[in-house]
């Protein structure tokens, strides 16, 4: 592999206010709140509840410690991915979305468990409630979509450069107009239909044998990104390459202006991307990878690489970089 | 499926359109079932104007090639696809013939045009 220049992080400053500093200071902020709340607190105080009521007691600062301990080891976690990828957009959103929204849950427990036993004169007289709990949660993903959506776009990059010579073109009318557009599954669909099914009964009964409604909803959301990525739009047009999931969401755009070079490559989804679906690399490389085999492989300005699996993956390549070379000005097509 | 049309070829656009989708149906590029992208969709990418895309969609609508569903869009109609391989074998041999005899495209499309029809 060519060696590489700095990698471009763009909005670097605003990933490192709202990934790193925003996640401590929420957890920090709800720590230091519970301590100043320790007085009015029952000691021993219910560290843990089971479904029919609290399961363990203990002093509180236990609780705080073992929150806090959690929240530092994710947050460093989360605080080395947010530093070093992010270079793509839909990773950065992802990243610096669910770092907030990590360090948003911790604060919740912390703040939710303190809140019910607020004034209590012992463990015993505790009413159990999950009403502040579910709100803190509630609050919680409010504040990591918005950190998500704050996270900022990719900055318009177009290319200084003609596309290389030896990448292959498609040989067109010089007037013509062309669309490439293709549909993709992901390879096995049928399992993925069957662990979603799995997912949903399991959700069901949790929710049941714990009459808590709202952990159906809590449950069901990691399935949303699964059945986000079964079915696949891609097009290729003048504009670019347009990856759009069949729920309209996750997109993934690559523009022509900001197209190096298009190739066919081989790829294997586990061992390259450690899975299928929409993938993001620290290195910088986002992959489409619904199966393995033919892929096409997109370089981009600012240290950006994309592959996407897809049939046809010769003539989509061709396609793109001559998409690419006449956004440049049509001279080198 | 690899969609082309030009504007400064002879035949209307609409018609390039409706050529472009009837050739990938046949080719097997579309399968039956399959949905078409939306006309203001593929209007856009192609750059041009959203009732050239319905005309061409109107066209194969007509001949059979597409229907519209409920729910679902414009898709390829679902009539067995082994009607399209016997039109895929004829079409590979009508072309080999055709460059055997040194003919041109327009020409050998010509002829099709102006075939007597068979009597039914």
């Amino acid at each position: 592999m060519s060696p590489h220049p700095a990698p471009t992080h763009p909005h670097r400053a605003r990933s490192v206010v709202l990934g790193v500093l925003l996640p401590a200071l929420l957890v920090a902020g709800a720590a230091l709140l519970t301590t100043t709340w320790l007085p009015r607190l029952p000691d021993p105080a219910v560290l843990h509840w089971s479904l029919h009521g609290p399961a363990r007691t203990g002093p509180f600062t236990e609780l705080v410690t073992v929150v806090v301990a959690l929240a530092a080891t994710t947050w460093l976690l989360f605080t080395t991915l947010v530093l070093a990828a992010g270079r793509t957009e839909g990773a950065r959103r992802v990243l610096v979305g669910s770092a907030v929204l990590l360090g948003a849950t911790y604060a919740a427990v912390l703040l939710g468990s303190a809140w019910v036993q607020l004034d209590a004169p012992d463990a015993a007289a505790v009413t159990p409630s999950a009403t502040p709990l579910v709100v803190g949660l509630l609050v919680a993903v409010l504040l990591g979509v918005a950190a998500g959506l704050l996270a900022g776009a990719d900055p318009h990059l177009p290319a200084a450069d003609p596309v290389p010579a030896d990448a292959a073109r498609l040989d067109l009318p010089a007037e013509a107009r062309t669309m490439w557009l293709t549909r993709c599954t992901v390879r096995g669909e049928v399992f993925w239909w069957a662990g979603i099914a799995l997912w949903l009964a399991a959700a069901v009964a949790i929710t049941s044998l714990s009459a808590q409604w709202w952990l159906l909803a809590v449950l069901l959301l990691p399935a949303l990104p699964l059945l986000a990525n079964l079915h696949w739009t891609l097009q290729i047009d003048a504009t670019g390459l347009h990856a759009r999931a069949l729920l309209g969401w996750p997109r993934l755009t690559v523009r022509a202006e900001e197209t190096l070079r298009a190739d066919v490559v081989t790829v294997h989804p586990f061992t390259e991307f450690g899975g299928w679906g929409l993938r993001s690399r620290v290195d910088g490389t986002s992959g489409l990878v619904l199966r393995r085999g033919e892929a096409v492989q997109v370089q981009a300005t600012g240290e950006r690489t994309f592959v996407v699996t897809t049939d046809d993956a010769t003539r989509a390549a061709a396609l793109l970089n001559t998409m690419a070379a006449r956004s440049r000005g049509g001279a080198t097509t | 499926m690899l969609l082309t049309i030009d504007p400064t070829a002879d035949s209307p656009l609409f018609e390039q359109v409706a050529t472009g989708i009837r050739a990938a149906v046949v080719a097997g590029d579309l399968r039956p079932g399959e949905r078409l992208p939306a006309a203001r969709d593929l209007a856009a990418a192609l750059e041009v104007n959203m009732h050239t895309v319905l005309h061409a969609y109107r066209t194969l609508r007509e001949e059979g090639l597409i229907q519209v569903r409920r729910g679902r869009g414009t898709v390829v109609s679902t009539r067995s696809s082994a009607d399209y391989r016997g039109l895929r074998r004829a079409l590979a041999d009508l072309v080999r013939e055709g460059d055997r005899l040194g003919l041109s495209r327009t020409g050998l499309a010509d002829l099709i045009r102006h075939a007597p029809g068979t009597a039914p």
